[in-house]
Order: C-alpha cells, then structure tokens, then sequence
C-alpha cells in the first residue's frame, strides 16, 4: 500500500504518483503526458493557501493531514446494498464504480442504442482511445484548480458517455461512484460526457459510500457540449459523514444548446464543488441549480462560474441551503459577461435558512460585466423558518418535526421539482424529512 | 363537564396585561359568540387558546373537556379537538394545500385512534366538502394561502375546520371583509358544523354571520374582560346602537367589570 506520509502536503503525493506511473507504462501517450504534466503542475502549485480568497471559507486540514493512500483491490458490495445506498428506484443504464474502479458485474450499460457509447474510461483508453482524446482531461485543466491538476495526474477510470450528432437517451445514465473501504484512501473518479449536434440525455452521478470512514474523493467531471444539444445533469453527495469531497465540474458549451446542472450536498465531512460554464455560441440555455443540507460540523462550498462569451445567452442560477448545527454553507457565484456578451439574461439567486444559532453562511456574488447591453439579476437571502409559519401547522395538528419538515420541503421545493428526473425528485422530496431527522 | 373553562385569564405580550380575568364557561351543543371594539382582547384570547407562544399566561387556568389546555402543545390542542379559524392566516409558499390537509387530518385521526386516509378516501372526503361550501378545486393545487384573496383566506379556513372536523372550533373574524357570496359558504359550514357535541365560539363585530348561526350566548368584552353576557338580542343591540351606551354603564359602575 502506498501510504502519504502526514508531515509535508503534496510531496507525500510524489511517491505514490511514483509508485503508479509503472502500472501505466501501456496507456496511449497522449495520456501520459497530461498525466504528467499534471503532476509537475500540482507539485508546482501545492495546495491552495488559506490566504488564497478563492479557498478562504474551506479548511483542508483534513485533506492535508489525513495520509490518504491509492484505494487497493476490495471484494465488491452486493448490487442491492449498492441500489440501497441512494433510495429511488432506477431504470435505463447504469454504471457502478467501486472505490474509483469500474466494477462490470453491477453495471447495465447493454443498451446500444446506434451512435451512442457508455462505458467505461479504464475499457475505452484500450479499446477505442481516439473518441477520448479530444477532451478527456483537457476541459476541465483549462480553469483548473490544484485538485483539478492532482486528480489528472492519478485518473484512470470513470465513466464516459459519448453521443453522436441526433442521438438521443430516453432514459437517464447513472453513474455511482461508490466507496467502500474502511482505510483512508483518495479517489479520482472521472466522467466525461461528449454531446453531439442535436443530441439528448439526463446524466445523474452519485457519490456515495458503504461505510463510514474518512475518505478523501476528488471528482472531475466534464462535458463538451455541441450545438443545438440538450444535456441534463444532476450530481448528488451523498458521501460519507467523515468524507472529504472536492469535485470540479466544467461544461463547454456551444450555441443553441440546453445545459442544465442539478447539485444536490447531503453528505460528507467538508464538501467543496466548483462549477464552470463557458457559453461559448450564441442562444445557450445554461442552469446551474444546487441544494444543500447541511448538520453537525459539516462543510459545504458551492463555488460557480458562468463565462457568458457570446450574445443572447440566458443562464439561472438558484440554490438554496438549509444549515442546522455548526454547519457551515458557502456560495460564491461568479458571472463573467465579455464585451461581446451584448443581450445577455443571466439570473442568480442564493437563499439560505439557518437553523440554528451556529450555523454559517457566506453568500457571495460576484459579477463582472463589460458588455452595456444586458440583464444582469442576482439576490441572496439569510432567513429562518418562520415561527408564525411553523405555529399555523402545529395547530392543524402536526407535529413540530413534521411541520417542520414541511416548511423545509416547501422551502427547497422549487429547486427540487426543476431536477429533469422525476423519480429521484420525488424521492428526493419523499427522504428530505427523514435526511432531516437524521441529521 | 363543560366542553371549555376559563377562569380568571390573564394574559400579557412582553410586559403588558392584555386579558385582565376572562371567565367564560362553553358547554357541548352551544354556540357563543365574543363582540367587542378593537384592541379589546378578543384575538390575543383566541390565541391563548390556540397555544400561540406570543402571550405568557400569568394567572388563571383553562381546562377543555376537564384537561389543562395551558400545559398543551398546540398540535396536541389540534389534535384533542380544538380548531382555530385565524384572523389573519399565514401564506405557506411552497406547501401545496391538499398535502397540508391530509397530513394534519391524519395527524388528528392517528391521535383519535382512527384509520389512516389513503389518497382516495382523503379526496373523497375533501370534495364533499369543497362542494358543500361551493368552493372550487384549484383551491386544492394551490400552495396554502399564497395569493390568495382576504375571502379566500376565510374560506380556506372554514375548508380546512370542515375537514378536520373539531370539537370546538373557534372562529376569529372569519365573516370580516367578506363578500357576500363568500359569507354564505362560511356560513354554510359554520352552520353544518353546529351539533350537541361540539361547541363553537364565534368572534365578530357584525351580525351577519349571527343571522346564518344563532349564538346561545353573546359576550362582550372590553379592555381585556367581558363585561357583559347576553342572549342574541345583545348582538343585535350591539349593530344598532354601537359600543357607548354599554361602555357608558361600565364606566359608571353600572356593570362589574
Ligand atoms: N403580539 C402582540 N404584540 C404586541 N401587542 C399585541 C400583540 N397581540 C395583541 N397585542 C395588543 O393587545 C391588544 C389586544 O389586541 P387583540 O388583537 O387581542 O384585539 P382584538 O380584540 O382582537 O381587536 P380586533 O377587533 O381589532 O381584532 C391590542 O392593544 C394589541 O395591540
Ligand atoms: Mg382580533
């Protein structure tokens, strides 16, 4: 086992990404150099500083600390406990990584509908790497943050679904992620999403774990997103309660298209997810909705970026968050408009409930706008719940949690109902009383 | 054993004495209805009832059906039987008004022992009344009470004590401000509620929702006591002639306030 030692930070990285080069002496070069151009740029960069206002309300002493290792080879979970970890019931293609791994046995990606590829990475860079190489961690790389540059020095494995021009999914792909190991280890589970022209599919990823240890999970998701597509995404945390989870997810987006990304943070001990979209053509549709319950000492940082570079684009942006305990939310919303950007529609909105007296929020938009000819909104609300409110439901009878819960529900009820996939909406809906009462 | 019993209630928000010693005893079968100028009590006593926290009970007691009402929560209040037509109803954004209303008409039948509502039975039951007090189903996709007209509060109101089907139900103004054709629906349900084993306690400043519900007693109060009981002709009275004539014998002595 490759174990990082706990006194220096990114050096303790050096001799596992070491000890893992050999393993990939056969993978296509073009690869390998990203690979390692990514490594000499993490050690260059080192982790972000607290001094660093991009990284200032998230703590990485844990991610630093902890001596994570590269996950070792484990005996698989049965496919139910693996269905039972995330509720709603699923149908259409699926794609189960243990520990970052592709695990085959509990995946269905059988369907083959003509012009349409999902799979995974690990398979693909043998089989057929070309169809990868044009964006396969080249997206993401461009607005990279260190853990972007850490997680493609030891990608090897994720899912990849590439549709071809007019295809078109009826049924939404999901991708688990899931961990399960009781050593501390790090993972870089990568998905890489190729529409075409005209193109059409609902992706889901989930992240969750079998266990309750501190693991540390560095996704990296990509989308390279063709004109006149339509692309919907959701992304749901439900990782351990001990768990750091540090993600980066970067659309490009061309003109015509539909993008809309759903964000939903239950789990985990320190969440960080940064979002990127480039609007790169004219008429683009882009959403980047998220919720987030947060309890105990939890951590959650939504950072999003919307790059408006072409006129007439509309982008929306709604995510509200519930915090209780000593949690801790953050959201920091960018909206870059470019001078060329004229007749842009871009919407933000950030509301919070706290819960209780400890519990934190730092709200943040952030826009920089050079175009003259645009329609720039964005709001953030703190609030409670309202007492008036929660005391109309108690005398009709229901119970505090109960009414609780219900205001709760109704609170983050339209960010819910716009998830494109009504079942995990309304099992969403249905497990908010019960994530509550756990919480 | 009367159905409600107060005895000297006093009551004050932050630091002022707003009920200043209500004794008012309601049986089973009787329908009684509480006038009174404004700001005299009447909806700070009717929140006292309903267990609104706002208000700090600093002497006297409360029993409904011989239990301490004050030492109730206010979904146990519900549940026991107790319903409150609000004044001034909260908006609930996002709660969808049929999923409100089943899950505290099942909160209510658990506490009584009865049999859970399923989707079916629950509609059923729900349009009979929608029906009976000629209101139209949209009200049941709407969220609870957002957008909603002053009439269409007092309506949702009257709708939701139709459903729950209390055993006192208290009525806060629910005929104030309404047109005429809302009045008749409230009318209409507070009339299909009276029975001899309820009690309904009807607080107003006008005799028209009198005329559709005959009250057995009217009280009057002023400045946080009542300070006169009636038979209906006091209600009358009161919207012919006004307040002074009674505030005048108070204030003379006239009446033991
Ligand atoms: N929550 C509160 N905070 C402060 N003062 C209050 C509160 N509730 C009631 N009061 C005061 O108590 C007094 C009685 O108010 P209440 O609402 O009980 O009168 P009311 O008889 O219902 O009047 P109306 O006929 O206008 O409805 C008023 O002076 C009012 O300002
Ligand atoms: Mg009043």
């Amino acid at each position: 086992m490759t174990h990082i030692s706990q006194q220096n930070d990114t050096a303790s990285y050096s001799s596992a990404f070491n000890a893992f080069l050999p393993d990939r002496v056969t993978e296509p070069q073009w690869l390998n150099s990203i690979r390692r151009d990514a490594f000499s740029l993490f050690q260059t960069e080192g982790f972000p500083s607290r001094n660093n206002e991009e990284w200032r309300f998230t703590p990485l002493n844990q991610v630093k600390e902890t001596g994570y290792s590269r996950p070792e080879p484990v005996e698989h979970p049965s496919l139910e406990a693996i269905e039972s970890l995330t509720g709603y019931s699923k149908t259409g293609p699926q794609l189960v990584f243990i520990n970052g791994v592709y695990a085959p046995e509990l995946s269905r990606n059988a369907i083959q509908t003509k012009g349409v590829q999902i799979g995974s990475i690990s398979e693909l860079l043998q089989s057929n790497d070309e169809i990868l190489q044009p964006h396969l961690a080249q997206l993401a790389s461009q607005t990279a943050t260190p853990f972007v540059s850490l997680h493609n020095s030891f990608m090897e494995d994720g899912a990849a679904v590439i549709l071809d021009a007019n295809t078109q999914l009826s049924e939404p792909v999901t991708i688990l992620y899931v961990t399960h190991s009781e050593q501390p280890i790090f993972m870089v589970p990568h998905t890489l999403v190729v529409a075409g022209r005209s193109s059409h599919a609902s992706v889901v990823e989930v992240f969750a774990s079998t266990m309750g240890a501190n693991y540390f999970s560095i996704p990296v998701t990509e989308f390279a997103i063709g004109e006149n597509s339509d692309i919907r995404h959701v992304r749901l945390n439900m990782e351990a309660s001990n768990a750091a989870h540090i993600s980066y997810t970067h659309a490009e987006i061309q003109r015509d298209a539909i993008f809309a990304s759903h964000n939903v943070c239950l789990g985990g001990e320190l969440t960080r997810n940064d979002f990127y979209a480039g609007l790169r053509g004219e008429n683009i549709h882009c959403t980047l909705n998220g919720v987030y319950l947060g309890s105990g000492k939890q951590i959650i940082d939504n950072h999003t970026s919307i790059d408006h570079a072409m006129p007439h684009c509309e982008s929306h942006e709604l995510y509200k968050g519930i915090l209780d305990g000593e949690s801790q939310g953050v959201f920091n919303g960018k909206i870059f408009v470019r001078l060329d950007a004229q007749k842009t529609d871009a919407k933000q909105t950030s509301q919070v409930v706290l819960l209780s007296d400890l519990a934190r929020v730092n709200s943040k938009p952030q826009l920089e706008i050079f175009a003259d000819d645009v329609k720039c909104t964005h709001g953030a609300t703190i609030g409670q719940i309202s007492k008036e409110a929660l005391f109309y439901l108690r005398s009709r009878g229901l119970s505090k949690t109960d009414a609780m819960a219900m205001l709760i529900q109704a609170f983050v009820a339209d960010v819910i109902v716009r998830i494109p996939i009504s079942e995990l909406a309304d099992d969403l809906n249905a497990m908010l009383p019960e994530l509550l009462e756990r919480k | 054993m009367s159905m409600l019993e107060i005895k000297n209630l006093h009551a004050r928000v932050e630091s002022k004495e707003i009920l200043k010693g209500i004794n008012l005893t309601v049986n089973k079968g009787e329908v009684h209805a509480i006038m009174g100028l404004n700001g005299s009590g009447k909806s700070t006593l009717a929140n006292v009832l309903s267990g609104k926290d706002d208000y700090t009970v600093t002497e006297g007691e409360i029993l409904f059906e011989g239990n301490d009402l004050l030492d109730m929560d206010p979904e146990e209040r519900a549940r026991a039987g107790v319903f409150m037509a609000f004044q001034y109803p909260v908006e609930l954004p996002g709660v969808n008004n049929t999923y409100f209303l089943k899950a505290a008409a099942n909160a209510i039948r658990k506490e009584r022992g009865e049999e859970q509502l399923d989707a079916m039975d629950f509609m059923k039951l729900v349009r009979e009344k929608l029906k009976v007090l000629e209101i139209g189903e949209d009200l049941l996709k709407r969220e609870v009470n957002v957008g909603f007209s002053g009439g269409e509060k007092k309506r949702n109101e009257i709708f939701q004590m139709a459903v729950l089907n209390p055993s006192l139900a208290i009525l806060d103004e629910t005929d104030s401000g309404l047109d005429i054709d809302a009045l008749r629906a409230v009318g209409h349900g507070v009339t299909k509620l009276r029975s001899a084993d309820r009690a309904i306690v009807v607080i107003t400043h006008y005799q028209r929702l009198l005329n559709y519900i005959e009250p057995d007693i009217v009280h009057v109060m002023m400045d946080g006591k009542i300070v006169r009981s009636g038979d209906k002709s006091l209600a009358l009275q009161l919207e012919n002639e006004g307040y002074a004539w009674l505030e005048e014998e108070v204030r003379s002595g006239l009446v033991t306030a």
